[in-house]
């Protein structure tokens, strides 16, 4: 599933096992309940598709809000891929399948945004140490998702650590910025929160050292 | 073979999808209820696509439009997505119906004011990233909109500051609305 993580404008995904709608994995960013979407809805289109005599099952997919949800079957498990709502599901669907490779220009980020960036991961090691990167990691992609809705599809969780998997556009580089601040300043409020004000206070320090 | 079905299960087909026409009704009942079960999420289109046929679908408050496609019809998804709009379009509420089903704009201010005290320094980022993820229109709000939006919200909040205080901040605001 590596290629989800690093593939542009998905926001989040989820695998469900095809036979009981059990959640095998769930990853990113997305504020919505991706795993209830594509565990309801595949069972849904199956039944759907067994009634019509659809053939093979190429995709669902749904749009509500800002994003859409393309469920795919693969294997023995649907994958639930969300993305914004402007996005072909077809493309997904051949990008994915290999028949379709989309050349992706070289990652160019402002000084500025990518500053914020490595802030941001050095933030999540110093305060998730060697045992607890994980709950880091899934504060950070849940203030990704409440706090970075314009910059989430452009970001993503790889390896354990935050990238920008394709070229913020221009104009948005303030409204980023402060998205990203805003995700700084949430991050260190759970460190307070979580660690106490002198703890937390003092990891930041180390940031700071290391971010000169 | 385009299709509408309503809530209260009543289906319309065209004379080419006449033979669909208890499928239309089974998979409309599905997806109702499957919507039911999810809730706090509105979902406005569905698209089915297997390699034989595929279904799209525009949900409404009342209902869905639909058409059934195969593929030698050689029609693209913009076009029907097009085709959709324009039946949907032609709704059976007049205008005025329409103006008197909206809610005052102003109960968002509200609502960002009591998110305020929860969230503090968040809150105007949390507001309009909530506002955009649920396509609010603020000339065409709905108290289906409102609802949602205090949903998203409390989600939010929840994730900020604690499930209690989200919690606490639904209730402020469903009392708000009531």
């Amino acid at each position: 599933m590596d290629v989800l993580d690093n593939m542009a404008g998905v926001i989040g995904y989820v695998a469900v096992r095809a036979d009981d709608g059990k959640i095998e994995e769930v990853k990113g960013s997305s504020a919505n309940a991706l795993s209830d979407l594509t565990a309801y809805f595949s069972s849904a289109g199956e039944a759907i598709r067994n009634n019509f005599g659809m053939g093979a099952l190429d995709y669902i997919s749904l749009v509500y809000g800002n994003n859409r949800l393309v469920i795919i079957p693969y294997k023995d498990k649907y994958l639930g891929i969300e993305t914004e709502r402007e996005h072909d599901p077809q493309i997904l669907v051949k990008q994915l399948s290999g028949l379709v490779f989309i050349k992706k220009p070289a990652v160019e980020v402002p000084r500025a945004l990518d500053s914020k960036m490595r802030q941001i991961n050095l933030l999540i090691k110093e305060f998730g140490g060697t045992s607890d990167s994980n709950h880091w990691i899934e504060l950070l992609n849940q203030s990704l998702g409440v706090l970075g809705r314009d910059i989430a599809p452009f970001m993503g969780v790889v390896e354990g650590s935050l990238v920008f998997k394709e070229n913020p556009p221009p104009e948005n580089e303030d409204d980023f910025s402060q998205a990203l601040r805003s995700v700084v300043d949430f991050l260190v409020k759970k460190a307070v929160e979580e660690m106490g004000s002198s703890h937390a206070r003092a990891r930041v320090q180390t940031v700071i050292e290391r971010m000169r | 073979m385009p299709f509408a079905a309503s809530i209260s299960g009543e289906t319309f087909v065209a004379d080419a999808a006449v033979v669909y026409q208890e499928q239309i009704a089974q998979m409309a009942m599905v997806i109702f209820e499957t919507m039911n079960a999810l809730g706090e999420v509105k979902i406005e289109k569905i698209e089915i696509k297997g390699d034989k046929k595929g279904i799209v679908m525009k949900l409404e408050e009342d209902g869905m439009l639909g058409t059934i496609i195969e593929p030698a019809e050689g029609i693209t998804r913009p076009e029907i997505w097009k085709l959709l709009q324009e039946i949907s379009a032609k709704s059976v509420m007049t205008p005025a119906e329409r103006r008197a089903a909206l809610v005052d704009p102003g109960v968002l201010e509200k609502i960002k004011g009591i998110l305020g005290e929860y969230v503090g320094d968040f809150t105007e980022r949390i507001f309009q990233n909530q506002l955009k993820n649920q396509n609010i229109k603020i000339d065409e709000l709905h108290a289906e909109d409102v609802r949602r939006v205090i949903l998203a919200l409390s989600k939010a909040t929840s994730m900020i500051v604690g499930r209690s205080k989200g919690r606490e901040l639904s209730k402020r605001l469903t009392e708000l609305v009531k």
